[in-house]
């Protein structure tokens, strides 16, 4: 009797192994929107040209229900998240601005810019840039500030902007959300009591500023 | 030894039951691709038009490897999704195909409804729900779930919407299945979960779909 409650456990821990791989991917956050009041979000420093944005229309930047991002000594273990860009001329990367949000743990997330390898993160370029104090889980429209020594990257190449944390120490309890686009594919979900719009457009929100060459 | 083993038990089980809490607005699946061979979708039927349709081509109708998921309440979860589409010719419908799939849990069925719409979200029940059952299964391609209408009039340029559910209680609400999302076609995004390295997803989530029918 002893053997399958134990076996039981095993097979569960197994699959909380699998839920790890490539399984299955953390779900969309959703919450209820604490403040009906939209702050604007912070003024971009002069002389800054826009080098890639996903950002929607101010007072209304980006979506609730983006993806979990956590350290591995947050409850929910290590979600890290990037977000792919391509700039249109040669140009110099100075900041960085992206739409996440604090639930819990240390208050401060690792902003990073790699270049590509066949479609995801390759070579760090330049961070970690540790950002701090970032806006409260389900407000708007706040963002996340990196400024980076100026990183020069090439026209019609991909870079990500990698939200992560540190693997320990201060700052990998953290767990947050990167919330989506401000562009809005419509479809609708109901976990039991009513349905409620989402979108389908699941880009993690951000932009890149800098300067041109 | 044997408490510190049912304690992380009780730990892991508590940590799966999380997975499946009410934060989320729906879960992402990612299966793996079982069958290199994609069988192609079926055939739409003689006479009937294409009122909307996201899908692919027959042998690349949608994704294989991303889906949101589709529980009933009995699975331990519950996860509904619906599809919006809006119709450009007053028509009637009369045929509805998804890319909903089974994973292995519960019955193998789920119902298919059309809804007005409310403010952006399903509203009042126009047709179904139609049950469908024997559903194509997870990791496979290009086998869609069909469901036939008596033909339900529809007016150009309203919104009405495809919702996949299953009942609350009895056969069919311990479902575990996915909508798997449009064929890919937008640009990437990057996610290490876990410390498993970096995975690509898309960015286009949309459940993939197909609504047919006649004009008007």
């Amino acid at each position: 009797m002893n053997r399958v409650p134990l076996f039981v456990c095993f097979l569960t821990l197994f699959n909380l192994t699998l839920f790890g791989q490539s399984g299955e991917t953390p779900k969309v956050v959703r919450n209820a929107e604490n403040s009906a009041i939209h702050v604007p979000p912070q003024v971009a420093p002069a002389g800054l040209t826009v080098i890639y944005t996903n950002l929607g229309k101010k007072g209304d930047l980006y979506n609730c229900c983006g993806f979990i991002l956590s350290g591995p000594n947050s409850a929910f273990g290590s979600v890290f998240t990037a977000m792919p860009f391509t700039p249109k001329s040669n140009s110099h990367i100075s900041d960085v601005r992206v739409a996440v949000q604090y639930s819990s743990g240390a208050n401060q997330i690792n902003l990073s810019i790699y270049d590509d390898s066949g479609g995801v993160p390759g070579t760090l370029l330049a961070g970690p840039v540790t950002v701090t104090n970032l806006p409260d889980t389900d407000t708007c429209c706040l963002l996340a500030v990196a400024a980076f020594t100026p990183t020069a990257v090439s026209a019609g190449a991909q870079y990500w902007v990698v939200a992560n944390t540190p693997l320990t120490g201060v700052g990998s309890d953290f767990y947050g959300t990167w919330e989506k686009a401000g562009k809005v594919i419509p479809f609708a979900v109901n976990r039991g009591s009513s349905w409620f719009a989402g979108s389908a457009d699941v880009l993690p929100a951000g932009e890149v500023l800098g300067t041109v060459p | 030894m044997k408490k510190n083993l049912l304690f992380a038990c009780f730990l892991a089980l508590c940590t799966l039951t999380l997975f499946g809490q009410t934060e989320g607005t729906a879960k992402i699946l990612r299966p793996e691709e079982k069958w290199a061979i994609h069988v192609p979708a079926e055939a739409a039927p003689a006479g009937l038009k294409i009122i909307y349709s996201n899908l692919g081509t027959p042998t690349n109708a949608y994704s294989v490897v991303e889906a949101w998921e589709i529980a009933g309440p009995n699975s331990g979860i519950t996860e509904f999704i619906a599809l919006p589409f809006t119709p450009t010719s007053d028509s009637h419908v009369s045929q509805v195909r998804v890319a909903l799939q089974y994973d292995g849990s519960g019955a193998d069925q789920v119902n298919l409804s059309l809804y007005a719409d409310a403010d952006g979200v399903p509203g009042t029940l126009l047709a179904g729900p139609v049950t469908v059952t024997n559903l194509p299964e997870e990791g496979t391609c290009c086998t869609l779930a069909v469901a036939k209408f008596s033909p339900i009039a529809i007016t150009a340029g309203t919104q009405y919407w495809v919702a996949a559910d299953t009942p609350l209680t009895g056969t069919g609400s311990d479902l575990v299945g996915q909508w798997n999302w449009v064929a890919k076609v937008s640009s990437e995004w990057a996610q290490d979960y876990g410390g498993a390295g970096w995975g690509q997803i898309p960015s286009d989530a949309l459940p993939a779909g197909a609504v047919l029918g006649t004009v008007p």
